[in-house]
């Protein structure tokens, strides 16, 4: 109880660590909040008003018509002089024209300036047109207007981040076991000669970093709730929760790195970063198709990859809420922390070195 | 006969192709303090890693309390204390909480956990620097902490690797008492240095080790009895002619005549009435000389004299 007490003590003293685990998630998560803040402001949003010319001669025009009365992200009206059309346009009455041809061919966009609403119009035109092509029902094709998908990659963004954050605590991890590894420093021989054991060491080493962690994710999520004011829906305890579970497992990592590698002290935290690094990306992080590469290929892997696992928690609980999917990615996640614990405590139990 | 808390056997350990411990085999026995003397690099590090079972070797048996020691042996190494040559302590914690953390990881009673704090810092002397941070303490004081921090918990074996390195007279007094006393209240002691003076204070037997292997041991007289040395002459004067100097040599059972700069040093392989004689042939020779004086040599000159260096290189 007493050491836990010094070694938090020692923790938070140590200025760098406590910087970049408080402070850089949030400072991160508050560039990524302005990144997005200007297209994700929903109140600020008015669908761009287009105008399509009527052709009667054109089969997909009727298509269309179905079509935009559904989508509500974009004001469409219908008219038959082009010419008129085209000065209302020159003025910035409108954003856009559509025009469509006979039979079959698929109709046009004309814009006159470039911007965020013209983007917006852009890319609808394209998603409608792609389904029309793929030949499926409109009813099954998911048209979301650019505002929500831009909130959902917003909150794809915010959960890497999470998962990141947690996954970084593999750093306190380390650096945490390593103050008790005779290898690493002074007063860690003098921990590996007392009467210590190895069990207890990584224990506390757990406990300690896991409270520095906590804390640490509390300052995240009090910004992130209060100060950004982002929404997490009515999954926010799920999020939360499996926020700390994935902590745990990122300490966990750490821990195992810094008991199985004997190697100095820059060398662990290079491969701490690299395996985290690693798990992130296979986890689809940084690209979503290498997730599906694995979940086809090797699908064990993102059962036992800590990451796989967070971003599929996040993401099945935004989806599905907080279901079997959801709390067998929580159970997986304990799971993983224990193993690892118990591998690293089993490598120190023994453990002699070869030189100091 | 008495009890054996360490025996080594044939310990080599071995750095790729260095040989830093070489065959070593020795006992420690019950209640005393054992010294392990010399030079640096000469292996006296190594050995006490590998006997707390830090350090993996090439061969040997290490037995502590008569048992053997493993890395996981914890009962064994609860009634071990450790103080290592580098000192060891964390630099966020002040003075007391140090000695508190360090003595905690063997007591897990607090009260008495605190009680023994309070005693290592009275037995170092720190009394007055216990909310000291580390980094404020002078060299001597850290040393007399770091030691503080390896015997609070009122260990049946200790071992002291170094203790002294660059600590100032009074410090290392006070450092030297301490070990003492953690004798006299029954503790078994191994104590590694390179300073002769503190063996021949401090140690009841003594050790020498050069390049991993014992040169010499026993007590101090007896390892003084073993070399050839017995007595020591030193004449403080100027400019003594290498035909006079050939003449002392000519002198019975002189070994050695060594000169420097003010200083003419003659050694003995007897004890009789060797001052006289030289005195006589000083004065015979109208040499004139601030002072003369005969020592019994010290281990230093033993060291020197069964190796051929000089322990303080
Ligand atoms: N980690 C290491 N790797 C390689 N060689 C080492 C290592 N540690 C020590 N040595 C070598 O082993 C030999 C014995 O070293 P050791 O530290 O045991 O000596 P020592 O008697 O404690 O010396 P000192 O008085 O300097 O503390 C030396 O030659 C040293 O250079
Ligand atoms: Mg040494």
């Amino acid at each position: 109880m007493k050491r836990l007490f010094y070694n938090l003590k020692i923790t938070f003293k140590n200025k760098e660590l406590i910087f970049w685990t408080f402070a850089f998630p949030i400072i991160l998560i508050t560039l990524f909040y302005a990144a997005f803040s200007n297209i994700t402001a929903a109140d600020n949003y008015t669908a761009p008003k287009i105008v399509a010319i009527e052709n009667e001669n054109s089969k997909l025009l009727p298509v269309y018509k179905q079509i935009f009365e559904k989508v509500d992200a974009l004001d469409v009206s219908f008219e038959n002089n082009f010419d008129e059309t085209k000065q209302k346009l020159e003025k910035e009455d409108i954003i856009g024209i559509i025009t469509f041809e006979d039979d079959m061919s698929f109709p046009k966009l004309i814009i006159e300036k470039n911007g965020t609403s013209q983007t917006i119009v852009q890319n609808i035109m394209t998603e409608i047109e792609l389904s029309i092509r793929s030949g499926k029902q409109f009813d099954e094709v998911k048209i979301k207007n650019t505002y929500e998908r831009n909130q959902e990659m917003a909150m794809i963004e915010y959960f890497s981040l999470l998962a990141m954050a947690c996954l970084y605590g593999a750093m306190i991890g380390t650096k945490s076991l390593d103050k008790s590894l005779a290898n690493m420093t002074a007063s860690g021989k003098r921990i590996a000669v007392s009467a210590i054991s190895k069990a207890k060491i990584v224990l506390v080493s757990l406990v300690t970093s896991y409270i520095t962690q906590l804390i640490g994710l509390a300052l995240l999520f009090l910004h992130i709730l209060f100060i950004l004011k982002i929404d997490f829906g009515p999954e926010l305890p799920g999020v939360i929760g499996l926020t700390a579970v994935g902590a745990l497992a990122g300490l966990a990592l750490g821990t195992f790195v810094s008991a199985a590698f004997r190697v100095k002290e820059d060398t662990k935290d290079g491969i701490t970063t690299g395996f985290t690094m690693l798990c992130c990306f296979f986890s689809g992080m940084m690209g979503p198709s290498m997730k599906f590469v694995i979940d086809s290929a090797v699908p064990f892997l993102n059962k036992i990859n800590p990451a796989a696992l967070l971003t599929d928690g996040y993401y099945s609980l935004t989806n599905f809420g907080a279901g079997e999917r959801f709390w067998t990615d929580v159970i997986l996640l304990l799971v993983f922390s224990g193993v690892i614990s118990i591998i690293s405590v089993k490598i120190l139990r023994r453990q002699k070195y070869d030189n100091l | 006969m008495a009890e054996k808390v360490i025996e080594v056997k044939k310990l080599t350990k071995k750095y790729k192709e260095l040989t830093a411990v070489d065959h070593l085999s020795f006992d420690v026995e019950k209640g005393e303090i054992l010294g392990l003397l010399g030079p640096n690099g000469s292996g006296k590090s190594t050995t006490i890693n590998s006997i707390l079972s830090l350090l993996t070797f090439d061969e040997g048996d290490i037995k502590i309390f008569g048992e053997e020691m493993t890395p996981d042996a914890l009962e064994i190494k609860r009634r071990i204390g450790v103080v290592f040559q580098d000192v060891a302590v964390f630099e966020e914690l002040t003075v007391w909480e140090n000695v508190n953390y360090f003595c905690s990881l063997y007591i897990s009673d607090k009260a008495t956990c605190e009680k023994y704090t309070e005693e290592a810092i009275k037995l170092v002397g720190l009394g007055d620097f216990k909310k000291f941070l580390p980094k404020k303490l002078s060299g001597g004081l850290l040393r007399r902490l770091n030691i503080a921090c390896g015997i609070a918990h009122k260990p049946k074996l200790i071992f002291l690797d170094e203790p002294t390195v660059a600590v100032d007279p009074q410090s290392r007094n006070n450092i030297l008492e301490g070990i003492k006393k953690l004798r006299d209240n029954g503790a078994t002691i191994v104590y590694t240095t390179h300073y002769m003076e503190e063996v021949e204070i401090l140690c009841d037997r003594v050790i020498i080790l050069d390049h991993g292997k014992i040169v010499a041991s026993g007590t101090n007289d007896s390892l003084k009895d073993l070399a050839k040395i017995k007595e020591k002459i030193t004449v403080e004067t100027r400019g003594i002619s290498k035909k006079f100097q050939d003449e002392i040599k000519k002198l019975k059972d002189v070994v050695s005549v060594k000169s420097g700069r003010d200083t003419l040093v003659v050694n003995y392989s007897d004890t009789r009435k060797n001052l006289a004689e030289l005195v006589n042939l000083l004065e015979k020779n109208k040499i004139k000389y601030e002072k003369i004086y005969s020592e019994r040599p010290t281990l230093n000159d033993v060291f020197l004299e069964l190796t051929g260096k000089d322990l303080r290189d």
